[in-house]
């Protein structure tokens, strides 16, 4: 459990972002799509880089994806994450939403070794101390 | 007038008549990793060679342009400083990697609508020990992570080798290239580095020191990253009409485009598929009129898919482009003739365009007694001037800039 004692940083929600961090809370993932021309866009915006328009809904997603890269950390730059390297980030292309790439980590305890750019994967939410969830995934 | 004919107006109408890197008694190359001064010292440092080495007063200088992401001097304080008290141009952009580039193309624009009559293009950086591109000063890690870092930081996600390392990783299983494939990048580098009096590192390394290397990020060894060094660099951008009174062979610039873009739809494309055929065309050269190619090499794997996406080689081929000695300052297309930003140092990509300048203008500056008058041996343990220079091709990271330079 991942907490903001522990040193790591947590999300800081603001107007744009909270949807995103309540649906998760309640283990759903959401992602901001554009009203007007149905566009998904992430990290949220406030204007469509598409058709510009400023209105906005959050669709939930199916919570499957495929890896579209990934990495290995050894050296953080950031010195709370020191201490559990190396570690893997994952890059993942969600199902429905192809022009959308999270970043994100493998869950706890999933064989890393098994990582290949195109491996298929399926959120799930991380509960922290401090009451928000932290979307990671797992390999299908 | 029509696109073709403002890019035939503006090829070669102006030129980069000096060059200056930040030199002194105690750091002859001008790239430290501590240089003890402020960075306007090494800004002015860098301005007075370039001055001295175009043959003009720095009181001349009527515009300055530079590119910044954390610490710099502005461009009015340096004109200030060099004594330059009419000033005609200031231009002083936020941006990285793709700024080199641009930052010249704009001195370049300011020079040819008559803006500027000398304008110099500096950037200035105590990179390493002073503000390090990607770390945060030791206290300052943030507990919340907020705007776009919210969603990436919170994963231990954070710095350029990082985000780089991703499109890596992508590379190599998509298309089978290997670590070793980066390590031959990696070698050539060191290779020409060793030539290079200017080079922080300069001792030559094989493709085991480049896998022996610890990794930093996988699939980045060390030896895939660029240095981080406190430098300045600089030149002086004339028209040429002017550029042939002054001291030294001018170097003009045929062709620039580009700036920073939407990303791609694959990150593995850089944007010298899109810019590369453009520029080429707008300078009036060929792919193999080009002597030399200075692509920006933060990681190695960006420059080697530049490599691919002008054409020399097709995706997924450079390691055996590489191998076949394709890339050395004798093959078909040199590349990175002084060690690039990961041998000789970083100032933030500039000193990849000064070098091709030298390398215009036959004055590499090397091992051999003569370089300086263009006295060039050719014996490859020594020198490192490419053979009849006469066009080189730069780009800014990513390739999502891209200019021409030429012997003029």
């Amino acid at each position: 459990m991942q907490s903001s004692s522990g040193g790591l940083p947590l999300p800081q929600a603001d107007e744009l972002t909270q949807p995103y961090w309540d649906a998760a809370t309640a283990h759903k993932l959401v992602l901001q799509r554009c009203s007007q021309c149905r566009l998904f866009r992430h990290p949220p915006a406030k204007i469509c880089a598409s058709c510009y328009s400023e209105e906005s809904e959050w669709a939930e997603v199916e919570g499957r994806g495929t890896v579209y890269s990934y990495v290995i950390v050894y050296q953080p730059l950031l010195p709370a994450f020191q201490s559990r390297a190396p570690y893997d980030v994952v890059q993942v292309t969600p199902d429905g939403a192809p022009n959308v790439r999270l970043i994100g980590n493998l869950a706890e305890g999933e064989p890393r070794e098994r990582l290949q750019v195109g491996s298929t994967v399926e959120v799930v939410f991380d509960d922290t101390s401090d009451g928000i969830s932290i979307p990671r995934w797992r390999l299908t | 007038m029509t696109h073709n004919t403002q890019a035939k107006a503006f090829r070669d109408a102006t030129s980069v008549v000096g060059i200056g890197y930040s030199r002194s008694k105690e750091c002859p190359g001008g790239f430290s990793r501590n240089s003890g001064e402020s960075v306007m010292t090494l800004i002015l440092r860098s301005a007075l060679e370039a001055c001295r080495d175009a043959g003009i007063d720095p009181a001349e200088l009527d515009g300055a342009a530079t590119y910044a992401l954390s610490d710099s001097a502005a461009p009015d304080a340096v004109l200030a400083g060099l004594g330059a008290n009419e000033i005609n141009y200031i231009s002083n952009l936020f941006g990285g990697g793709n700024y080199p580039v641009v930052t010249l193309m704009q001195a370049a624009h300011a020079v040819y609508t008559g803006v500027s009559k000398f304008c110099l293009v500096y950037r200035g950086m105590n990179g390493r020990s002073g503000s390090r591109i990607g770390h945060r000063p030791a206290g300052s890690e943030p507990v919340k992570a907020m705007g776009p870092e919210q969603f990436s930081t919170i994963y231990g996600f954070s710095g350029p080798p990082s985000r780089y390392a991703l499109t890596a990783r992508r590379y190599m299983d998509l298309f089978g290239v290997s670590s070793e494939d980066f390590g031959r990048w990696a070698v050539n580098s060191r290779s020409n580095a060793s030539k290079n009096p200017r080079a922080t590192m300069r001792t030559p390394i094989t493709v085991e020191d480049h896998q022996a290397s610890r990794i930093i990020v996988d699939p980045y060894h060390l030896l895939d990253c660029c240095l981080e060094t406190d430098v300045s660099c600089a030149m002086v951008v004339t028209t040429t009409e002017r550029a042939r009174d002054l001291k030294k062979p001018p170097v003009s610039i045929s062709a620039a485009v580009g700036g920073p873009t939407f990303p791609p739809d694959e990150i593995v494309d850089t944007g010298l598929r899109r810019l590369g055929p453009r520029v080429l065309a707008e300078a009036d050269v060929d792919r193999s009129d080009l002597s030399l190619f200075m692509p920006y090499d933060n990681f190695t794997d960006y420059p080697m898919r530049m490599v691919e996406d002008m054409g020399w080689c097709q995706r997924g081929e450079i390691g055996g482009f590489i191998a076949e000695g394709n890339v050395t300052l004798d093959g078909k297309i040199p590349v990175l003739t002084q060690g690039g930003l990961m041998s000789e140092g970083y100032a933030h990509g500039l000193n990849n365009l000064l070098e091709a300048v030298q390398q215009l203008r036959h004055e590499a500056e090397d091992l051999c007694p003569g370089w300086l008058k263009a006295a060039h041996t050719y014996d490859r343990d020594v020198c490192r001037q490419v053979r009849n220079a006469d066009v080189a091709l730069c780009t800014g990271v990513e390739g999502l800039s891209a200019m021409i330079l030429r012997r003029a």
